[in-house]
């Protein structure tokens, strides 16, 4: 199957210093789950920025979806990534002053492509969203209406994982979402993105230190300390 | 569209914040335009100090003096004029009604104004107002007096009240003309025009207490007690200037040119609204400096909504960084801090609005009353209008300076959330 991210021969370092991060290769398939772990200060949300095409390497290049990041304009590589990546982040992720909704169908709002898959697979953004927290596990009707601050941290990264899913974006990526749950609704919630990325057919890269939640995923990579100095894949 | 949205329920979000920006707008529209609506309100008093008279002749001299002497009862006349000429203009077949004024005496630092009673009748102010009575009528009697409304509330005299006039206009009690006082007949009600500060009397009550005088001196040695002066013989000789009204408008040119080669005495005839726009002409200093005083309020408005914007931006960079991770440009973001200074400023100038015609509404029977001042909740002019367009787009401007720094925020912070 054709590779979702391609990374050839890639260097990052600030202000042209010591190599930051180096990856001599690096390739995500189609809905693949990718478990990418490294302590803490080895890039590993440098990484996500160099994916995402917020970072731009010093050398090498990445391709995500036949396009070259080098190729595009800033603003048309803001306009590809809301077309087509989401993001979950480790906490806070939701607008305090939009219900728990309208946080879901914000990306959607933003990328047209997102949203006519959205309308496609749920005939409305409303609805999307509803269906997606049921799958995730946010059944209560209540709780659709109220504002993001009344909720747990848990049902907030759900609510963040349903913003993500919705209109189907071809990559997920996620940094650290589950380092402020405890231990059983860590697993829980990793088990229903999971899911839920597959369901979709995302491809999910998924970040973390904890390496017990490595079990999970199709493949693991690993952030390591390179002899140059700074780490590499 | 989302973006209107999101900028509207960012804002009720931070309501302390949103109720310190509209209020630093909307007091200072408040302000700009309370003090355009008293400076318009002020121009037009002044203009309307006398309205529907065509005519106001007097002694040639020039036309702010005689303007000033005959209706403000400011200064001197440079000299009288005689009765018959008075007669002859005001029996022009195109003169509809004329006022005689005689000026010259005063009482405790108001001016007496000798008159006939069709100054009641003619007289008129502001937009076609004719003078009222709060108390009493015209005067009837020889000695009879009216007071404008200042002198009845400064001097606190009522009907009936004695009157003892002074010749000149000083307050040293040298000369009065205490063996003829006059009593009160009536309270004329506020007008806001120098009407308020003079007391009138008719030109025979003038003529009477003149009898035993000459060229301004008590004539020694011999006195005309009040009960001869009331069989006397009072027919004016001088009068000071007088007003007229005119059948037609079309002939008053052709009048005043007339009253001006007029051959028997040396003439002029002013247009009172021509003249009375001239002298505004000599208040522009303070009207550009109440324009710069509010021009400067308004300033200072835009400056604390700037500083409220700017200092809300560092708490914001965590709600930018969101939105640029569901995939809203820097572009958009720019947009989200323009429209909502520009929702400020809206907001601010319609509660500004409301709190001027509130203002208006509670304060104008005040005004009036006190002042005279007529303050109406008639509509914004052009020019008011125009200020609040101005102050609209120099609201969406300030909201240029945060918008472009969350702008740059937002290209640096990238997608990074940080605490």
């Amino acid at each position: 199957m054709k590779a979702v991210v391609k990374i050839d021969q890639l260097v990052f370092s600030w202000d042209g210093h010591l190599p930051c991060i180096q990856i001599p290769a690096f390739e995500l398939s189609h809905a693949e789950a990718l478990f990418i772990k490294g302590p803490s200060g080895s890039g590993k949300s440098t990484f996500l920025n160099l994916l995402g095409g917020v970072l731009m390497p010093s050398n090498g290049d990445v391709t995500v979806l036949g396009h070259r990041y080098d190729d595009l304009s800033s603003s048309a590589l803001d306009r590809f990534r809301a077309d087509h990546i989401g993001f979950i982040f480790q906490q806070f992720n939701l607008l305090p002053y939009l219900s728990v909704i309208e946080n879901i169908c914000l990306t959607c709002r933003f990328s047209a492509r997102r949203r006519q898959r959205a309308l496609a697979q749920f005939t409305t953004l409303e609805l999307g969203a509803v269906d997606l927290l049921e799958r995730l596990g946010l059944t209560d009707e209540r709780l659709y209406k109220r504002s993001v601050i009344e909720l747990s941290v848990g049902q907030q990264q759900r609510v963040s994982a349903a913003r993500a899913l919705l209109g189907a974006p071809e990559i997920i990526i996620a940094d650290e979402p589950t380092s402020a749950l405890d231990p059983k609704s860590r697993e829980q919630f990793l088990d229903l993105l999971l899911s839920q990325c597959n369901e979709m057919g995302s491809a999910l890269i998924f970040v973390s230190h904890d390496s017990s939640l490595q079990h999970h995923f199709h493949r693991i990579l690993e952030l390591s300390s390179h002899e140059d100095g700074g780490f590499s894949l | 569209m989302i973006l209107l949205r999101l900028t509207w329920k960012s804002l009720c979000n931070r309501k302390l914040t949103l109720m310190m920006m509209l209020m630093s707008i909307s007091v200072s529209v408040l302000l700009l335009l309370g003090v355009d609506k008293i400076r318009q309100q002020a121009k037009d008093g002044f203009s309307s100090t006398v309205s529907s008279t065509d005519l106001i002749v007097g002694a040639r001299s020039g036309q702010i003096n005689l303007l000033l002497y005959s209706v403000f009862h400011i200064g001197n006349a440079t000299n009288n004029i005689s009765w018959s000429s008075y007669k002859a203009i005001s029996d022009h077949k195109n003169v509809r009604w004329s006022i005689p004024l005689s000026l010259g005496d005063s009482h405790r630092g108001f001016r007496v104004l000798g008159t006939s009673s069709d100054y009641f009748e003619y007289y008129q102010y502001g937009k076609k107002n004719a003078l009222s009575f709060t108390e009493g009528n015209a005067f009837n009697g020889l000695f009879d007096v009216v007071i404008g409304s200042e002198v009845a509330k400064k001097l606190g005299y009522q009907l009936g009240s004695s009157v003892i006039v002074t010749h000149g206009m000083g307050n040293a009690s040298l000369m009065n003309h205490e063996d003829k006082p006059f009593k009160v007949a009536g309270v004329l009600a506020a007008t806001g025009t120098p009407v308020d500060n003079t007391l009138l009397v008719s030109l025979e009550g003038i003529e009477a207490i003149h009898l035993d005088w000459k060229a301004g001196v008590k004539l020694p040695g011999v006195s005309v007690s009040a009960e001869e002066a009331l069989n006397a013989k009072l027919q004016p000789k001088q009068i000071t200037a007088f007003m007229l009204g005119l059948h037609s408008r079309i002939s008053t040119f052709q009048l005043q040119r007339s009253i001006n080669r007029y051959s028997k005495e040396l003439l002029m005839a002013i247009l009172p609204g021509l003249a009375l726009q001239e002298l505004w002409g000599m208040f522009s200093l303070f009207e550009k400096t109440l324009a710069a005083i509010t021009g400067l309020v308004v300033f200072s408005g835009l400056v604390g909504l700037l500083t409220l914007l700017l200092s809300g931006l560092n708490e914001r960079r965590r709600e930018m960084a969101i939105l640029r991770s569901v995939g809203a440009r820097p572009i958009h973001i720019l947009a989200l801090l323009m429209l909502e200074s520009l929702f400020v400023t809206l907001i601010s100038i319609l509660l500004g609005l409301v709190m001027l015609y509130l203002a208006i509404w509670l304060g104008a029977p005040v005004l009036q009353q006190e002042f005279g001042l007529h303050i109406g909740l008639e509509g914004l002019s052009l020019w008011q209008w125009q200020l609040i367009g101005m102050v609209t787009v120099a609201g969406f401007l300030v909201g240029l300076i945060p918008g472009y720094r969350a702008y740059k925020y937002s290209l640096a912070d990238g997608m990074s959330i940080r605490l």
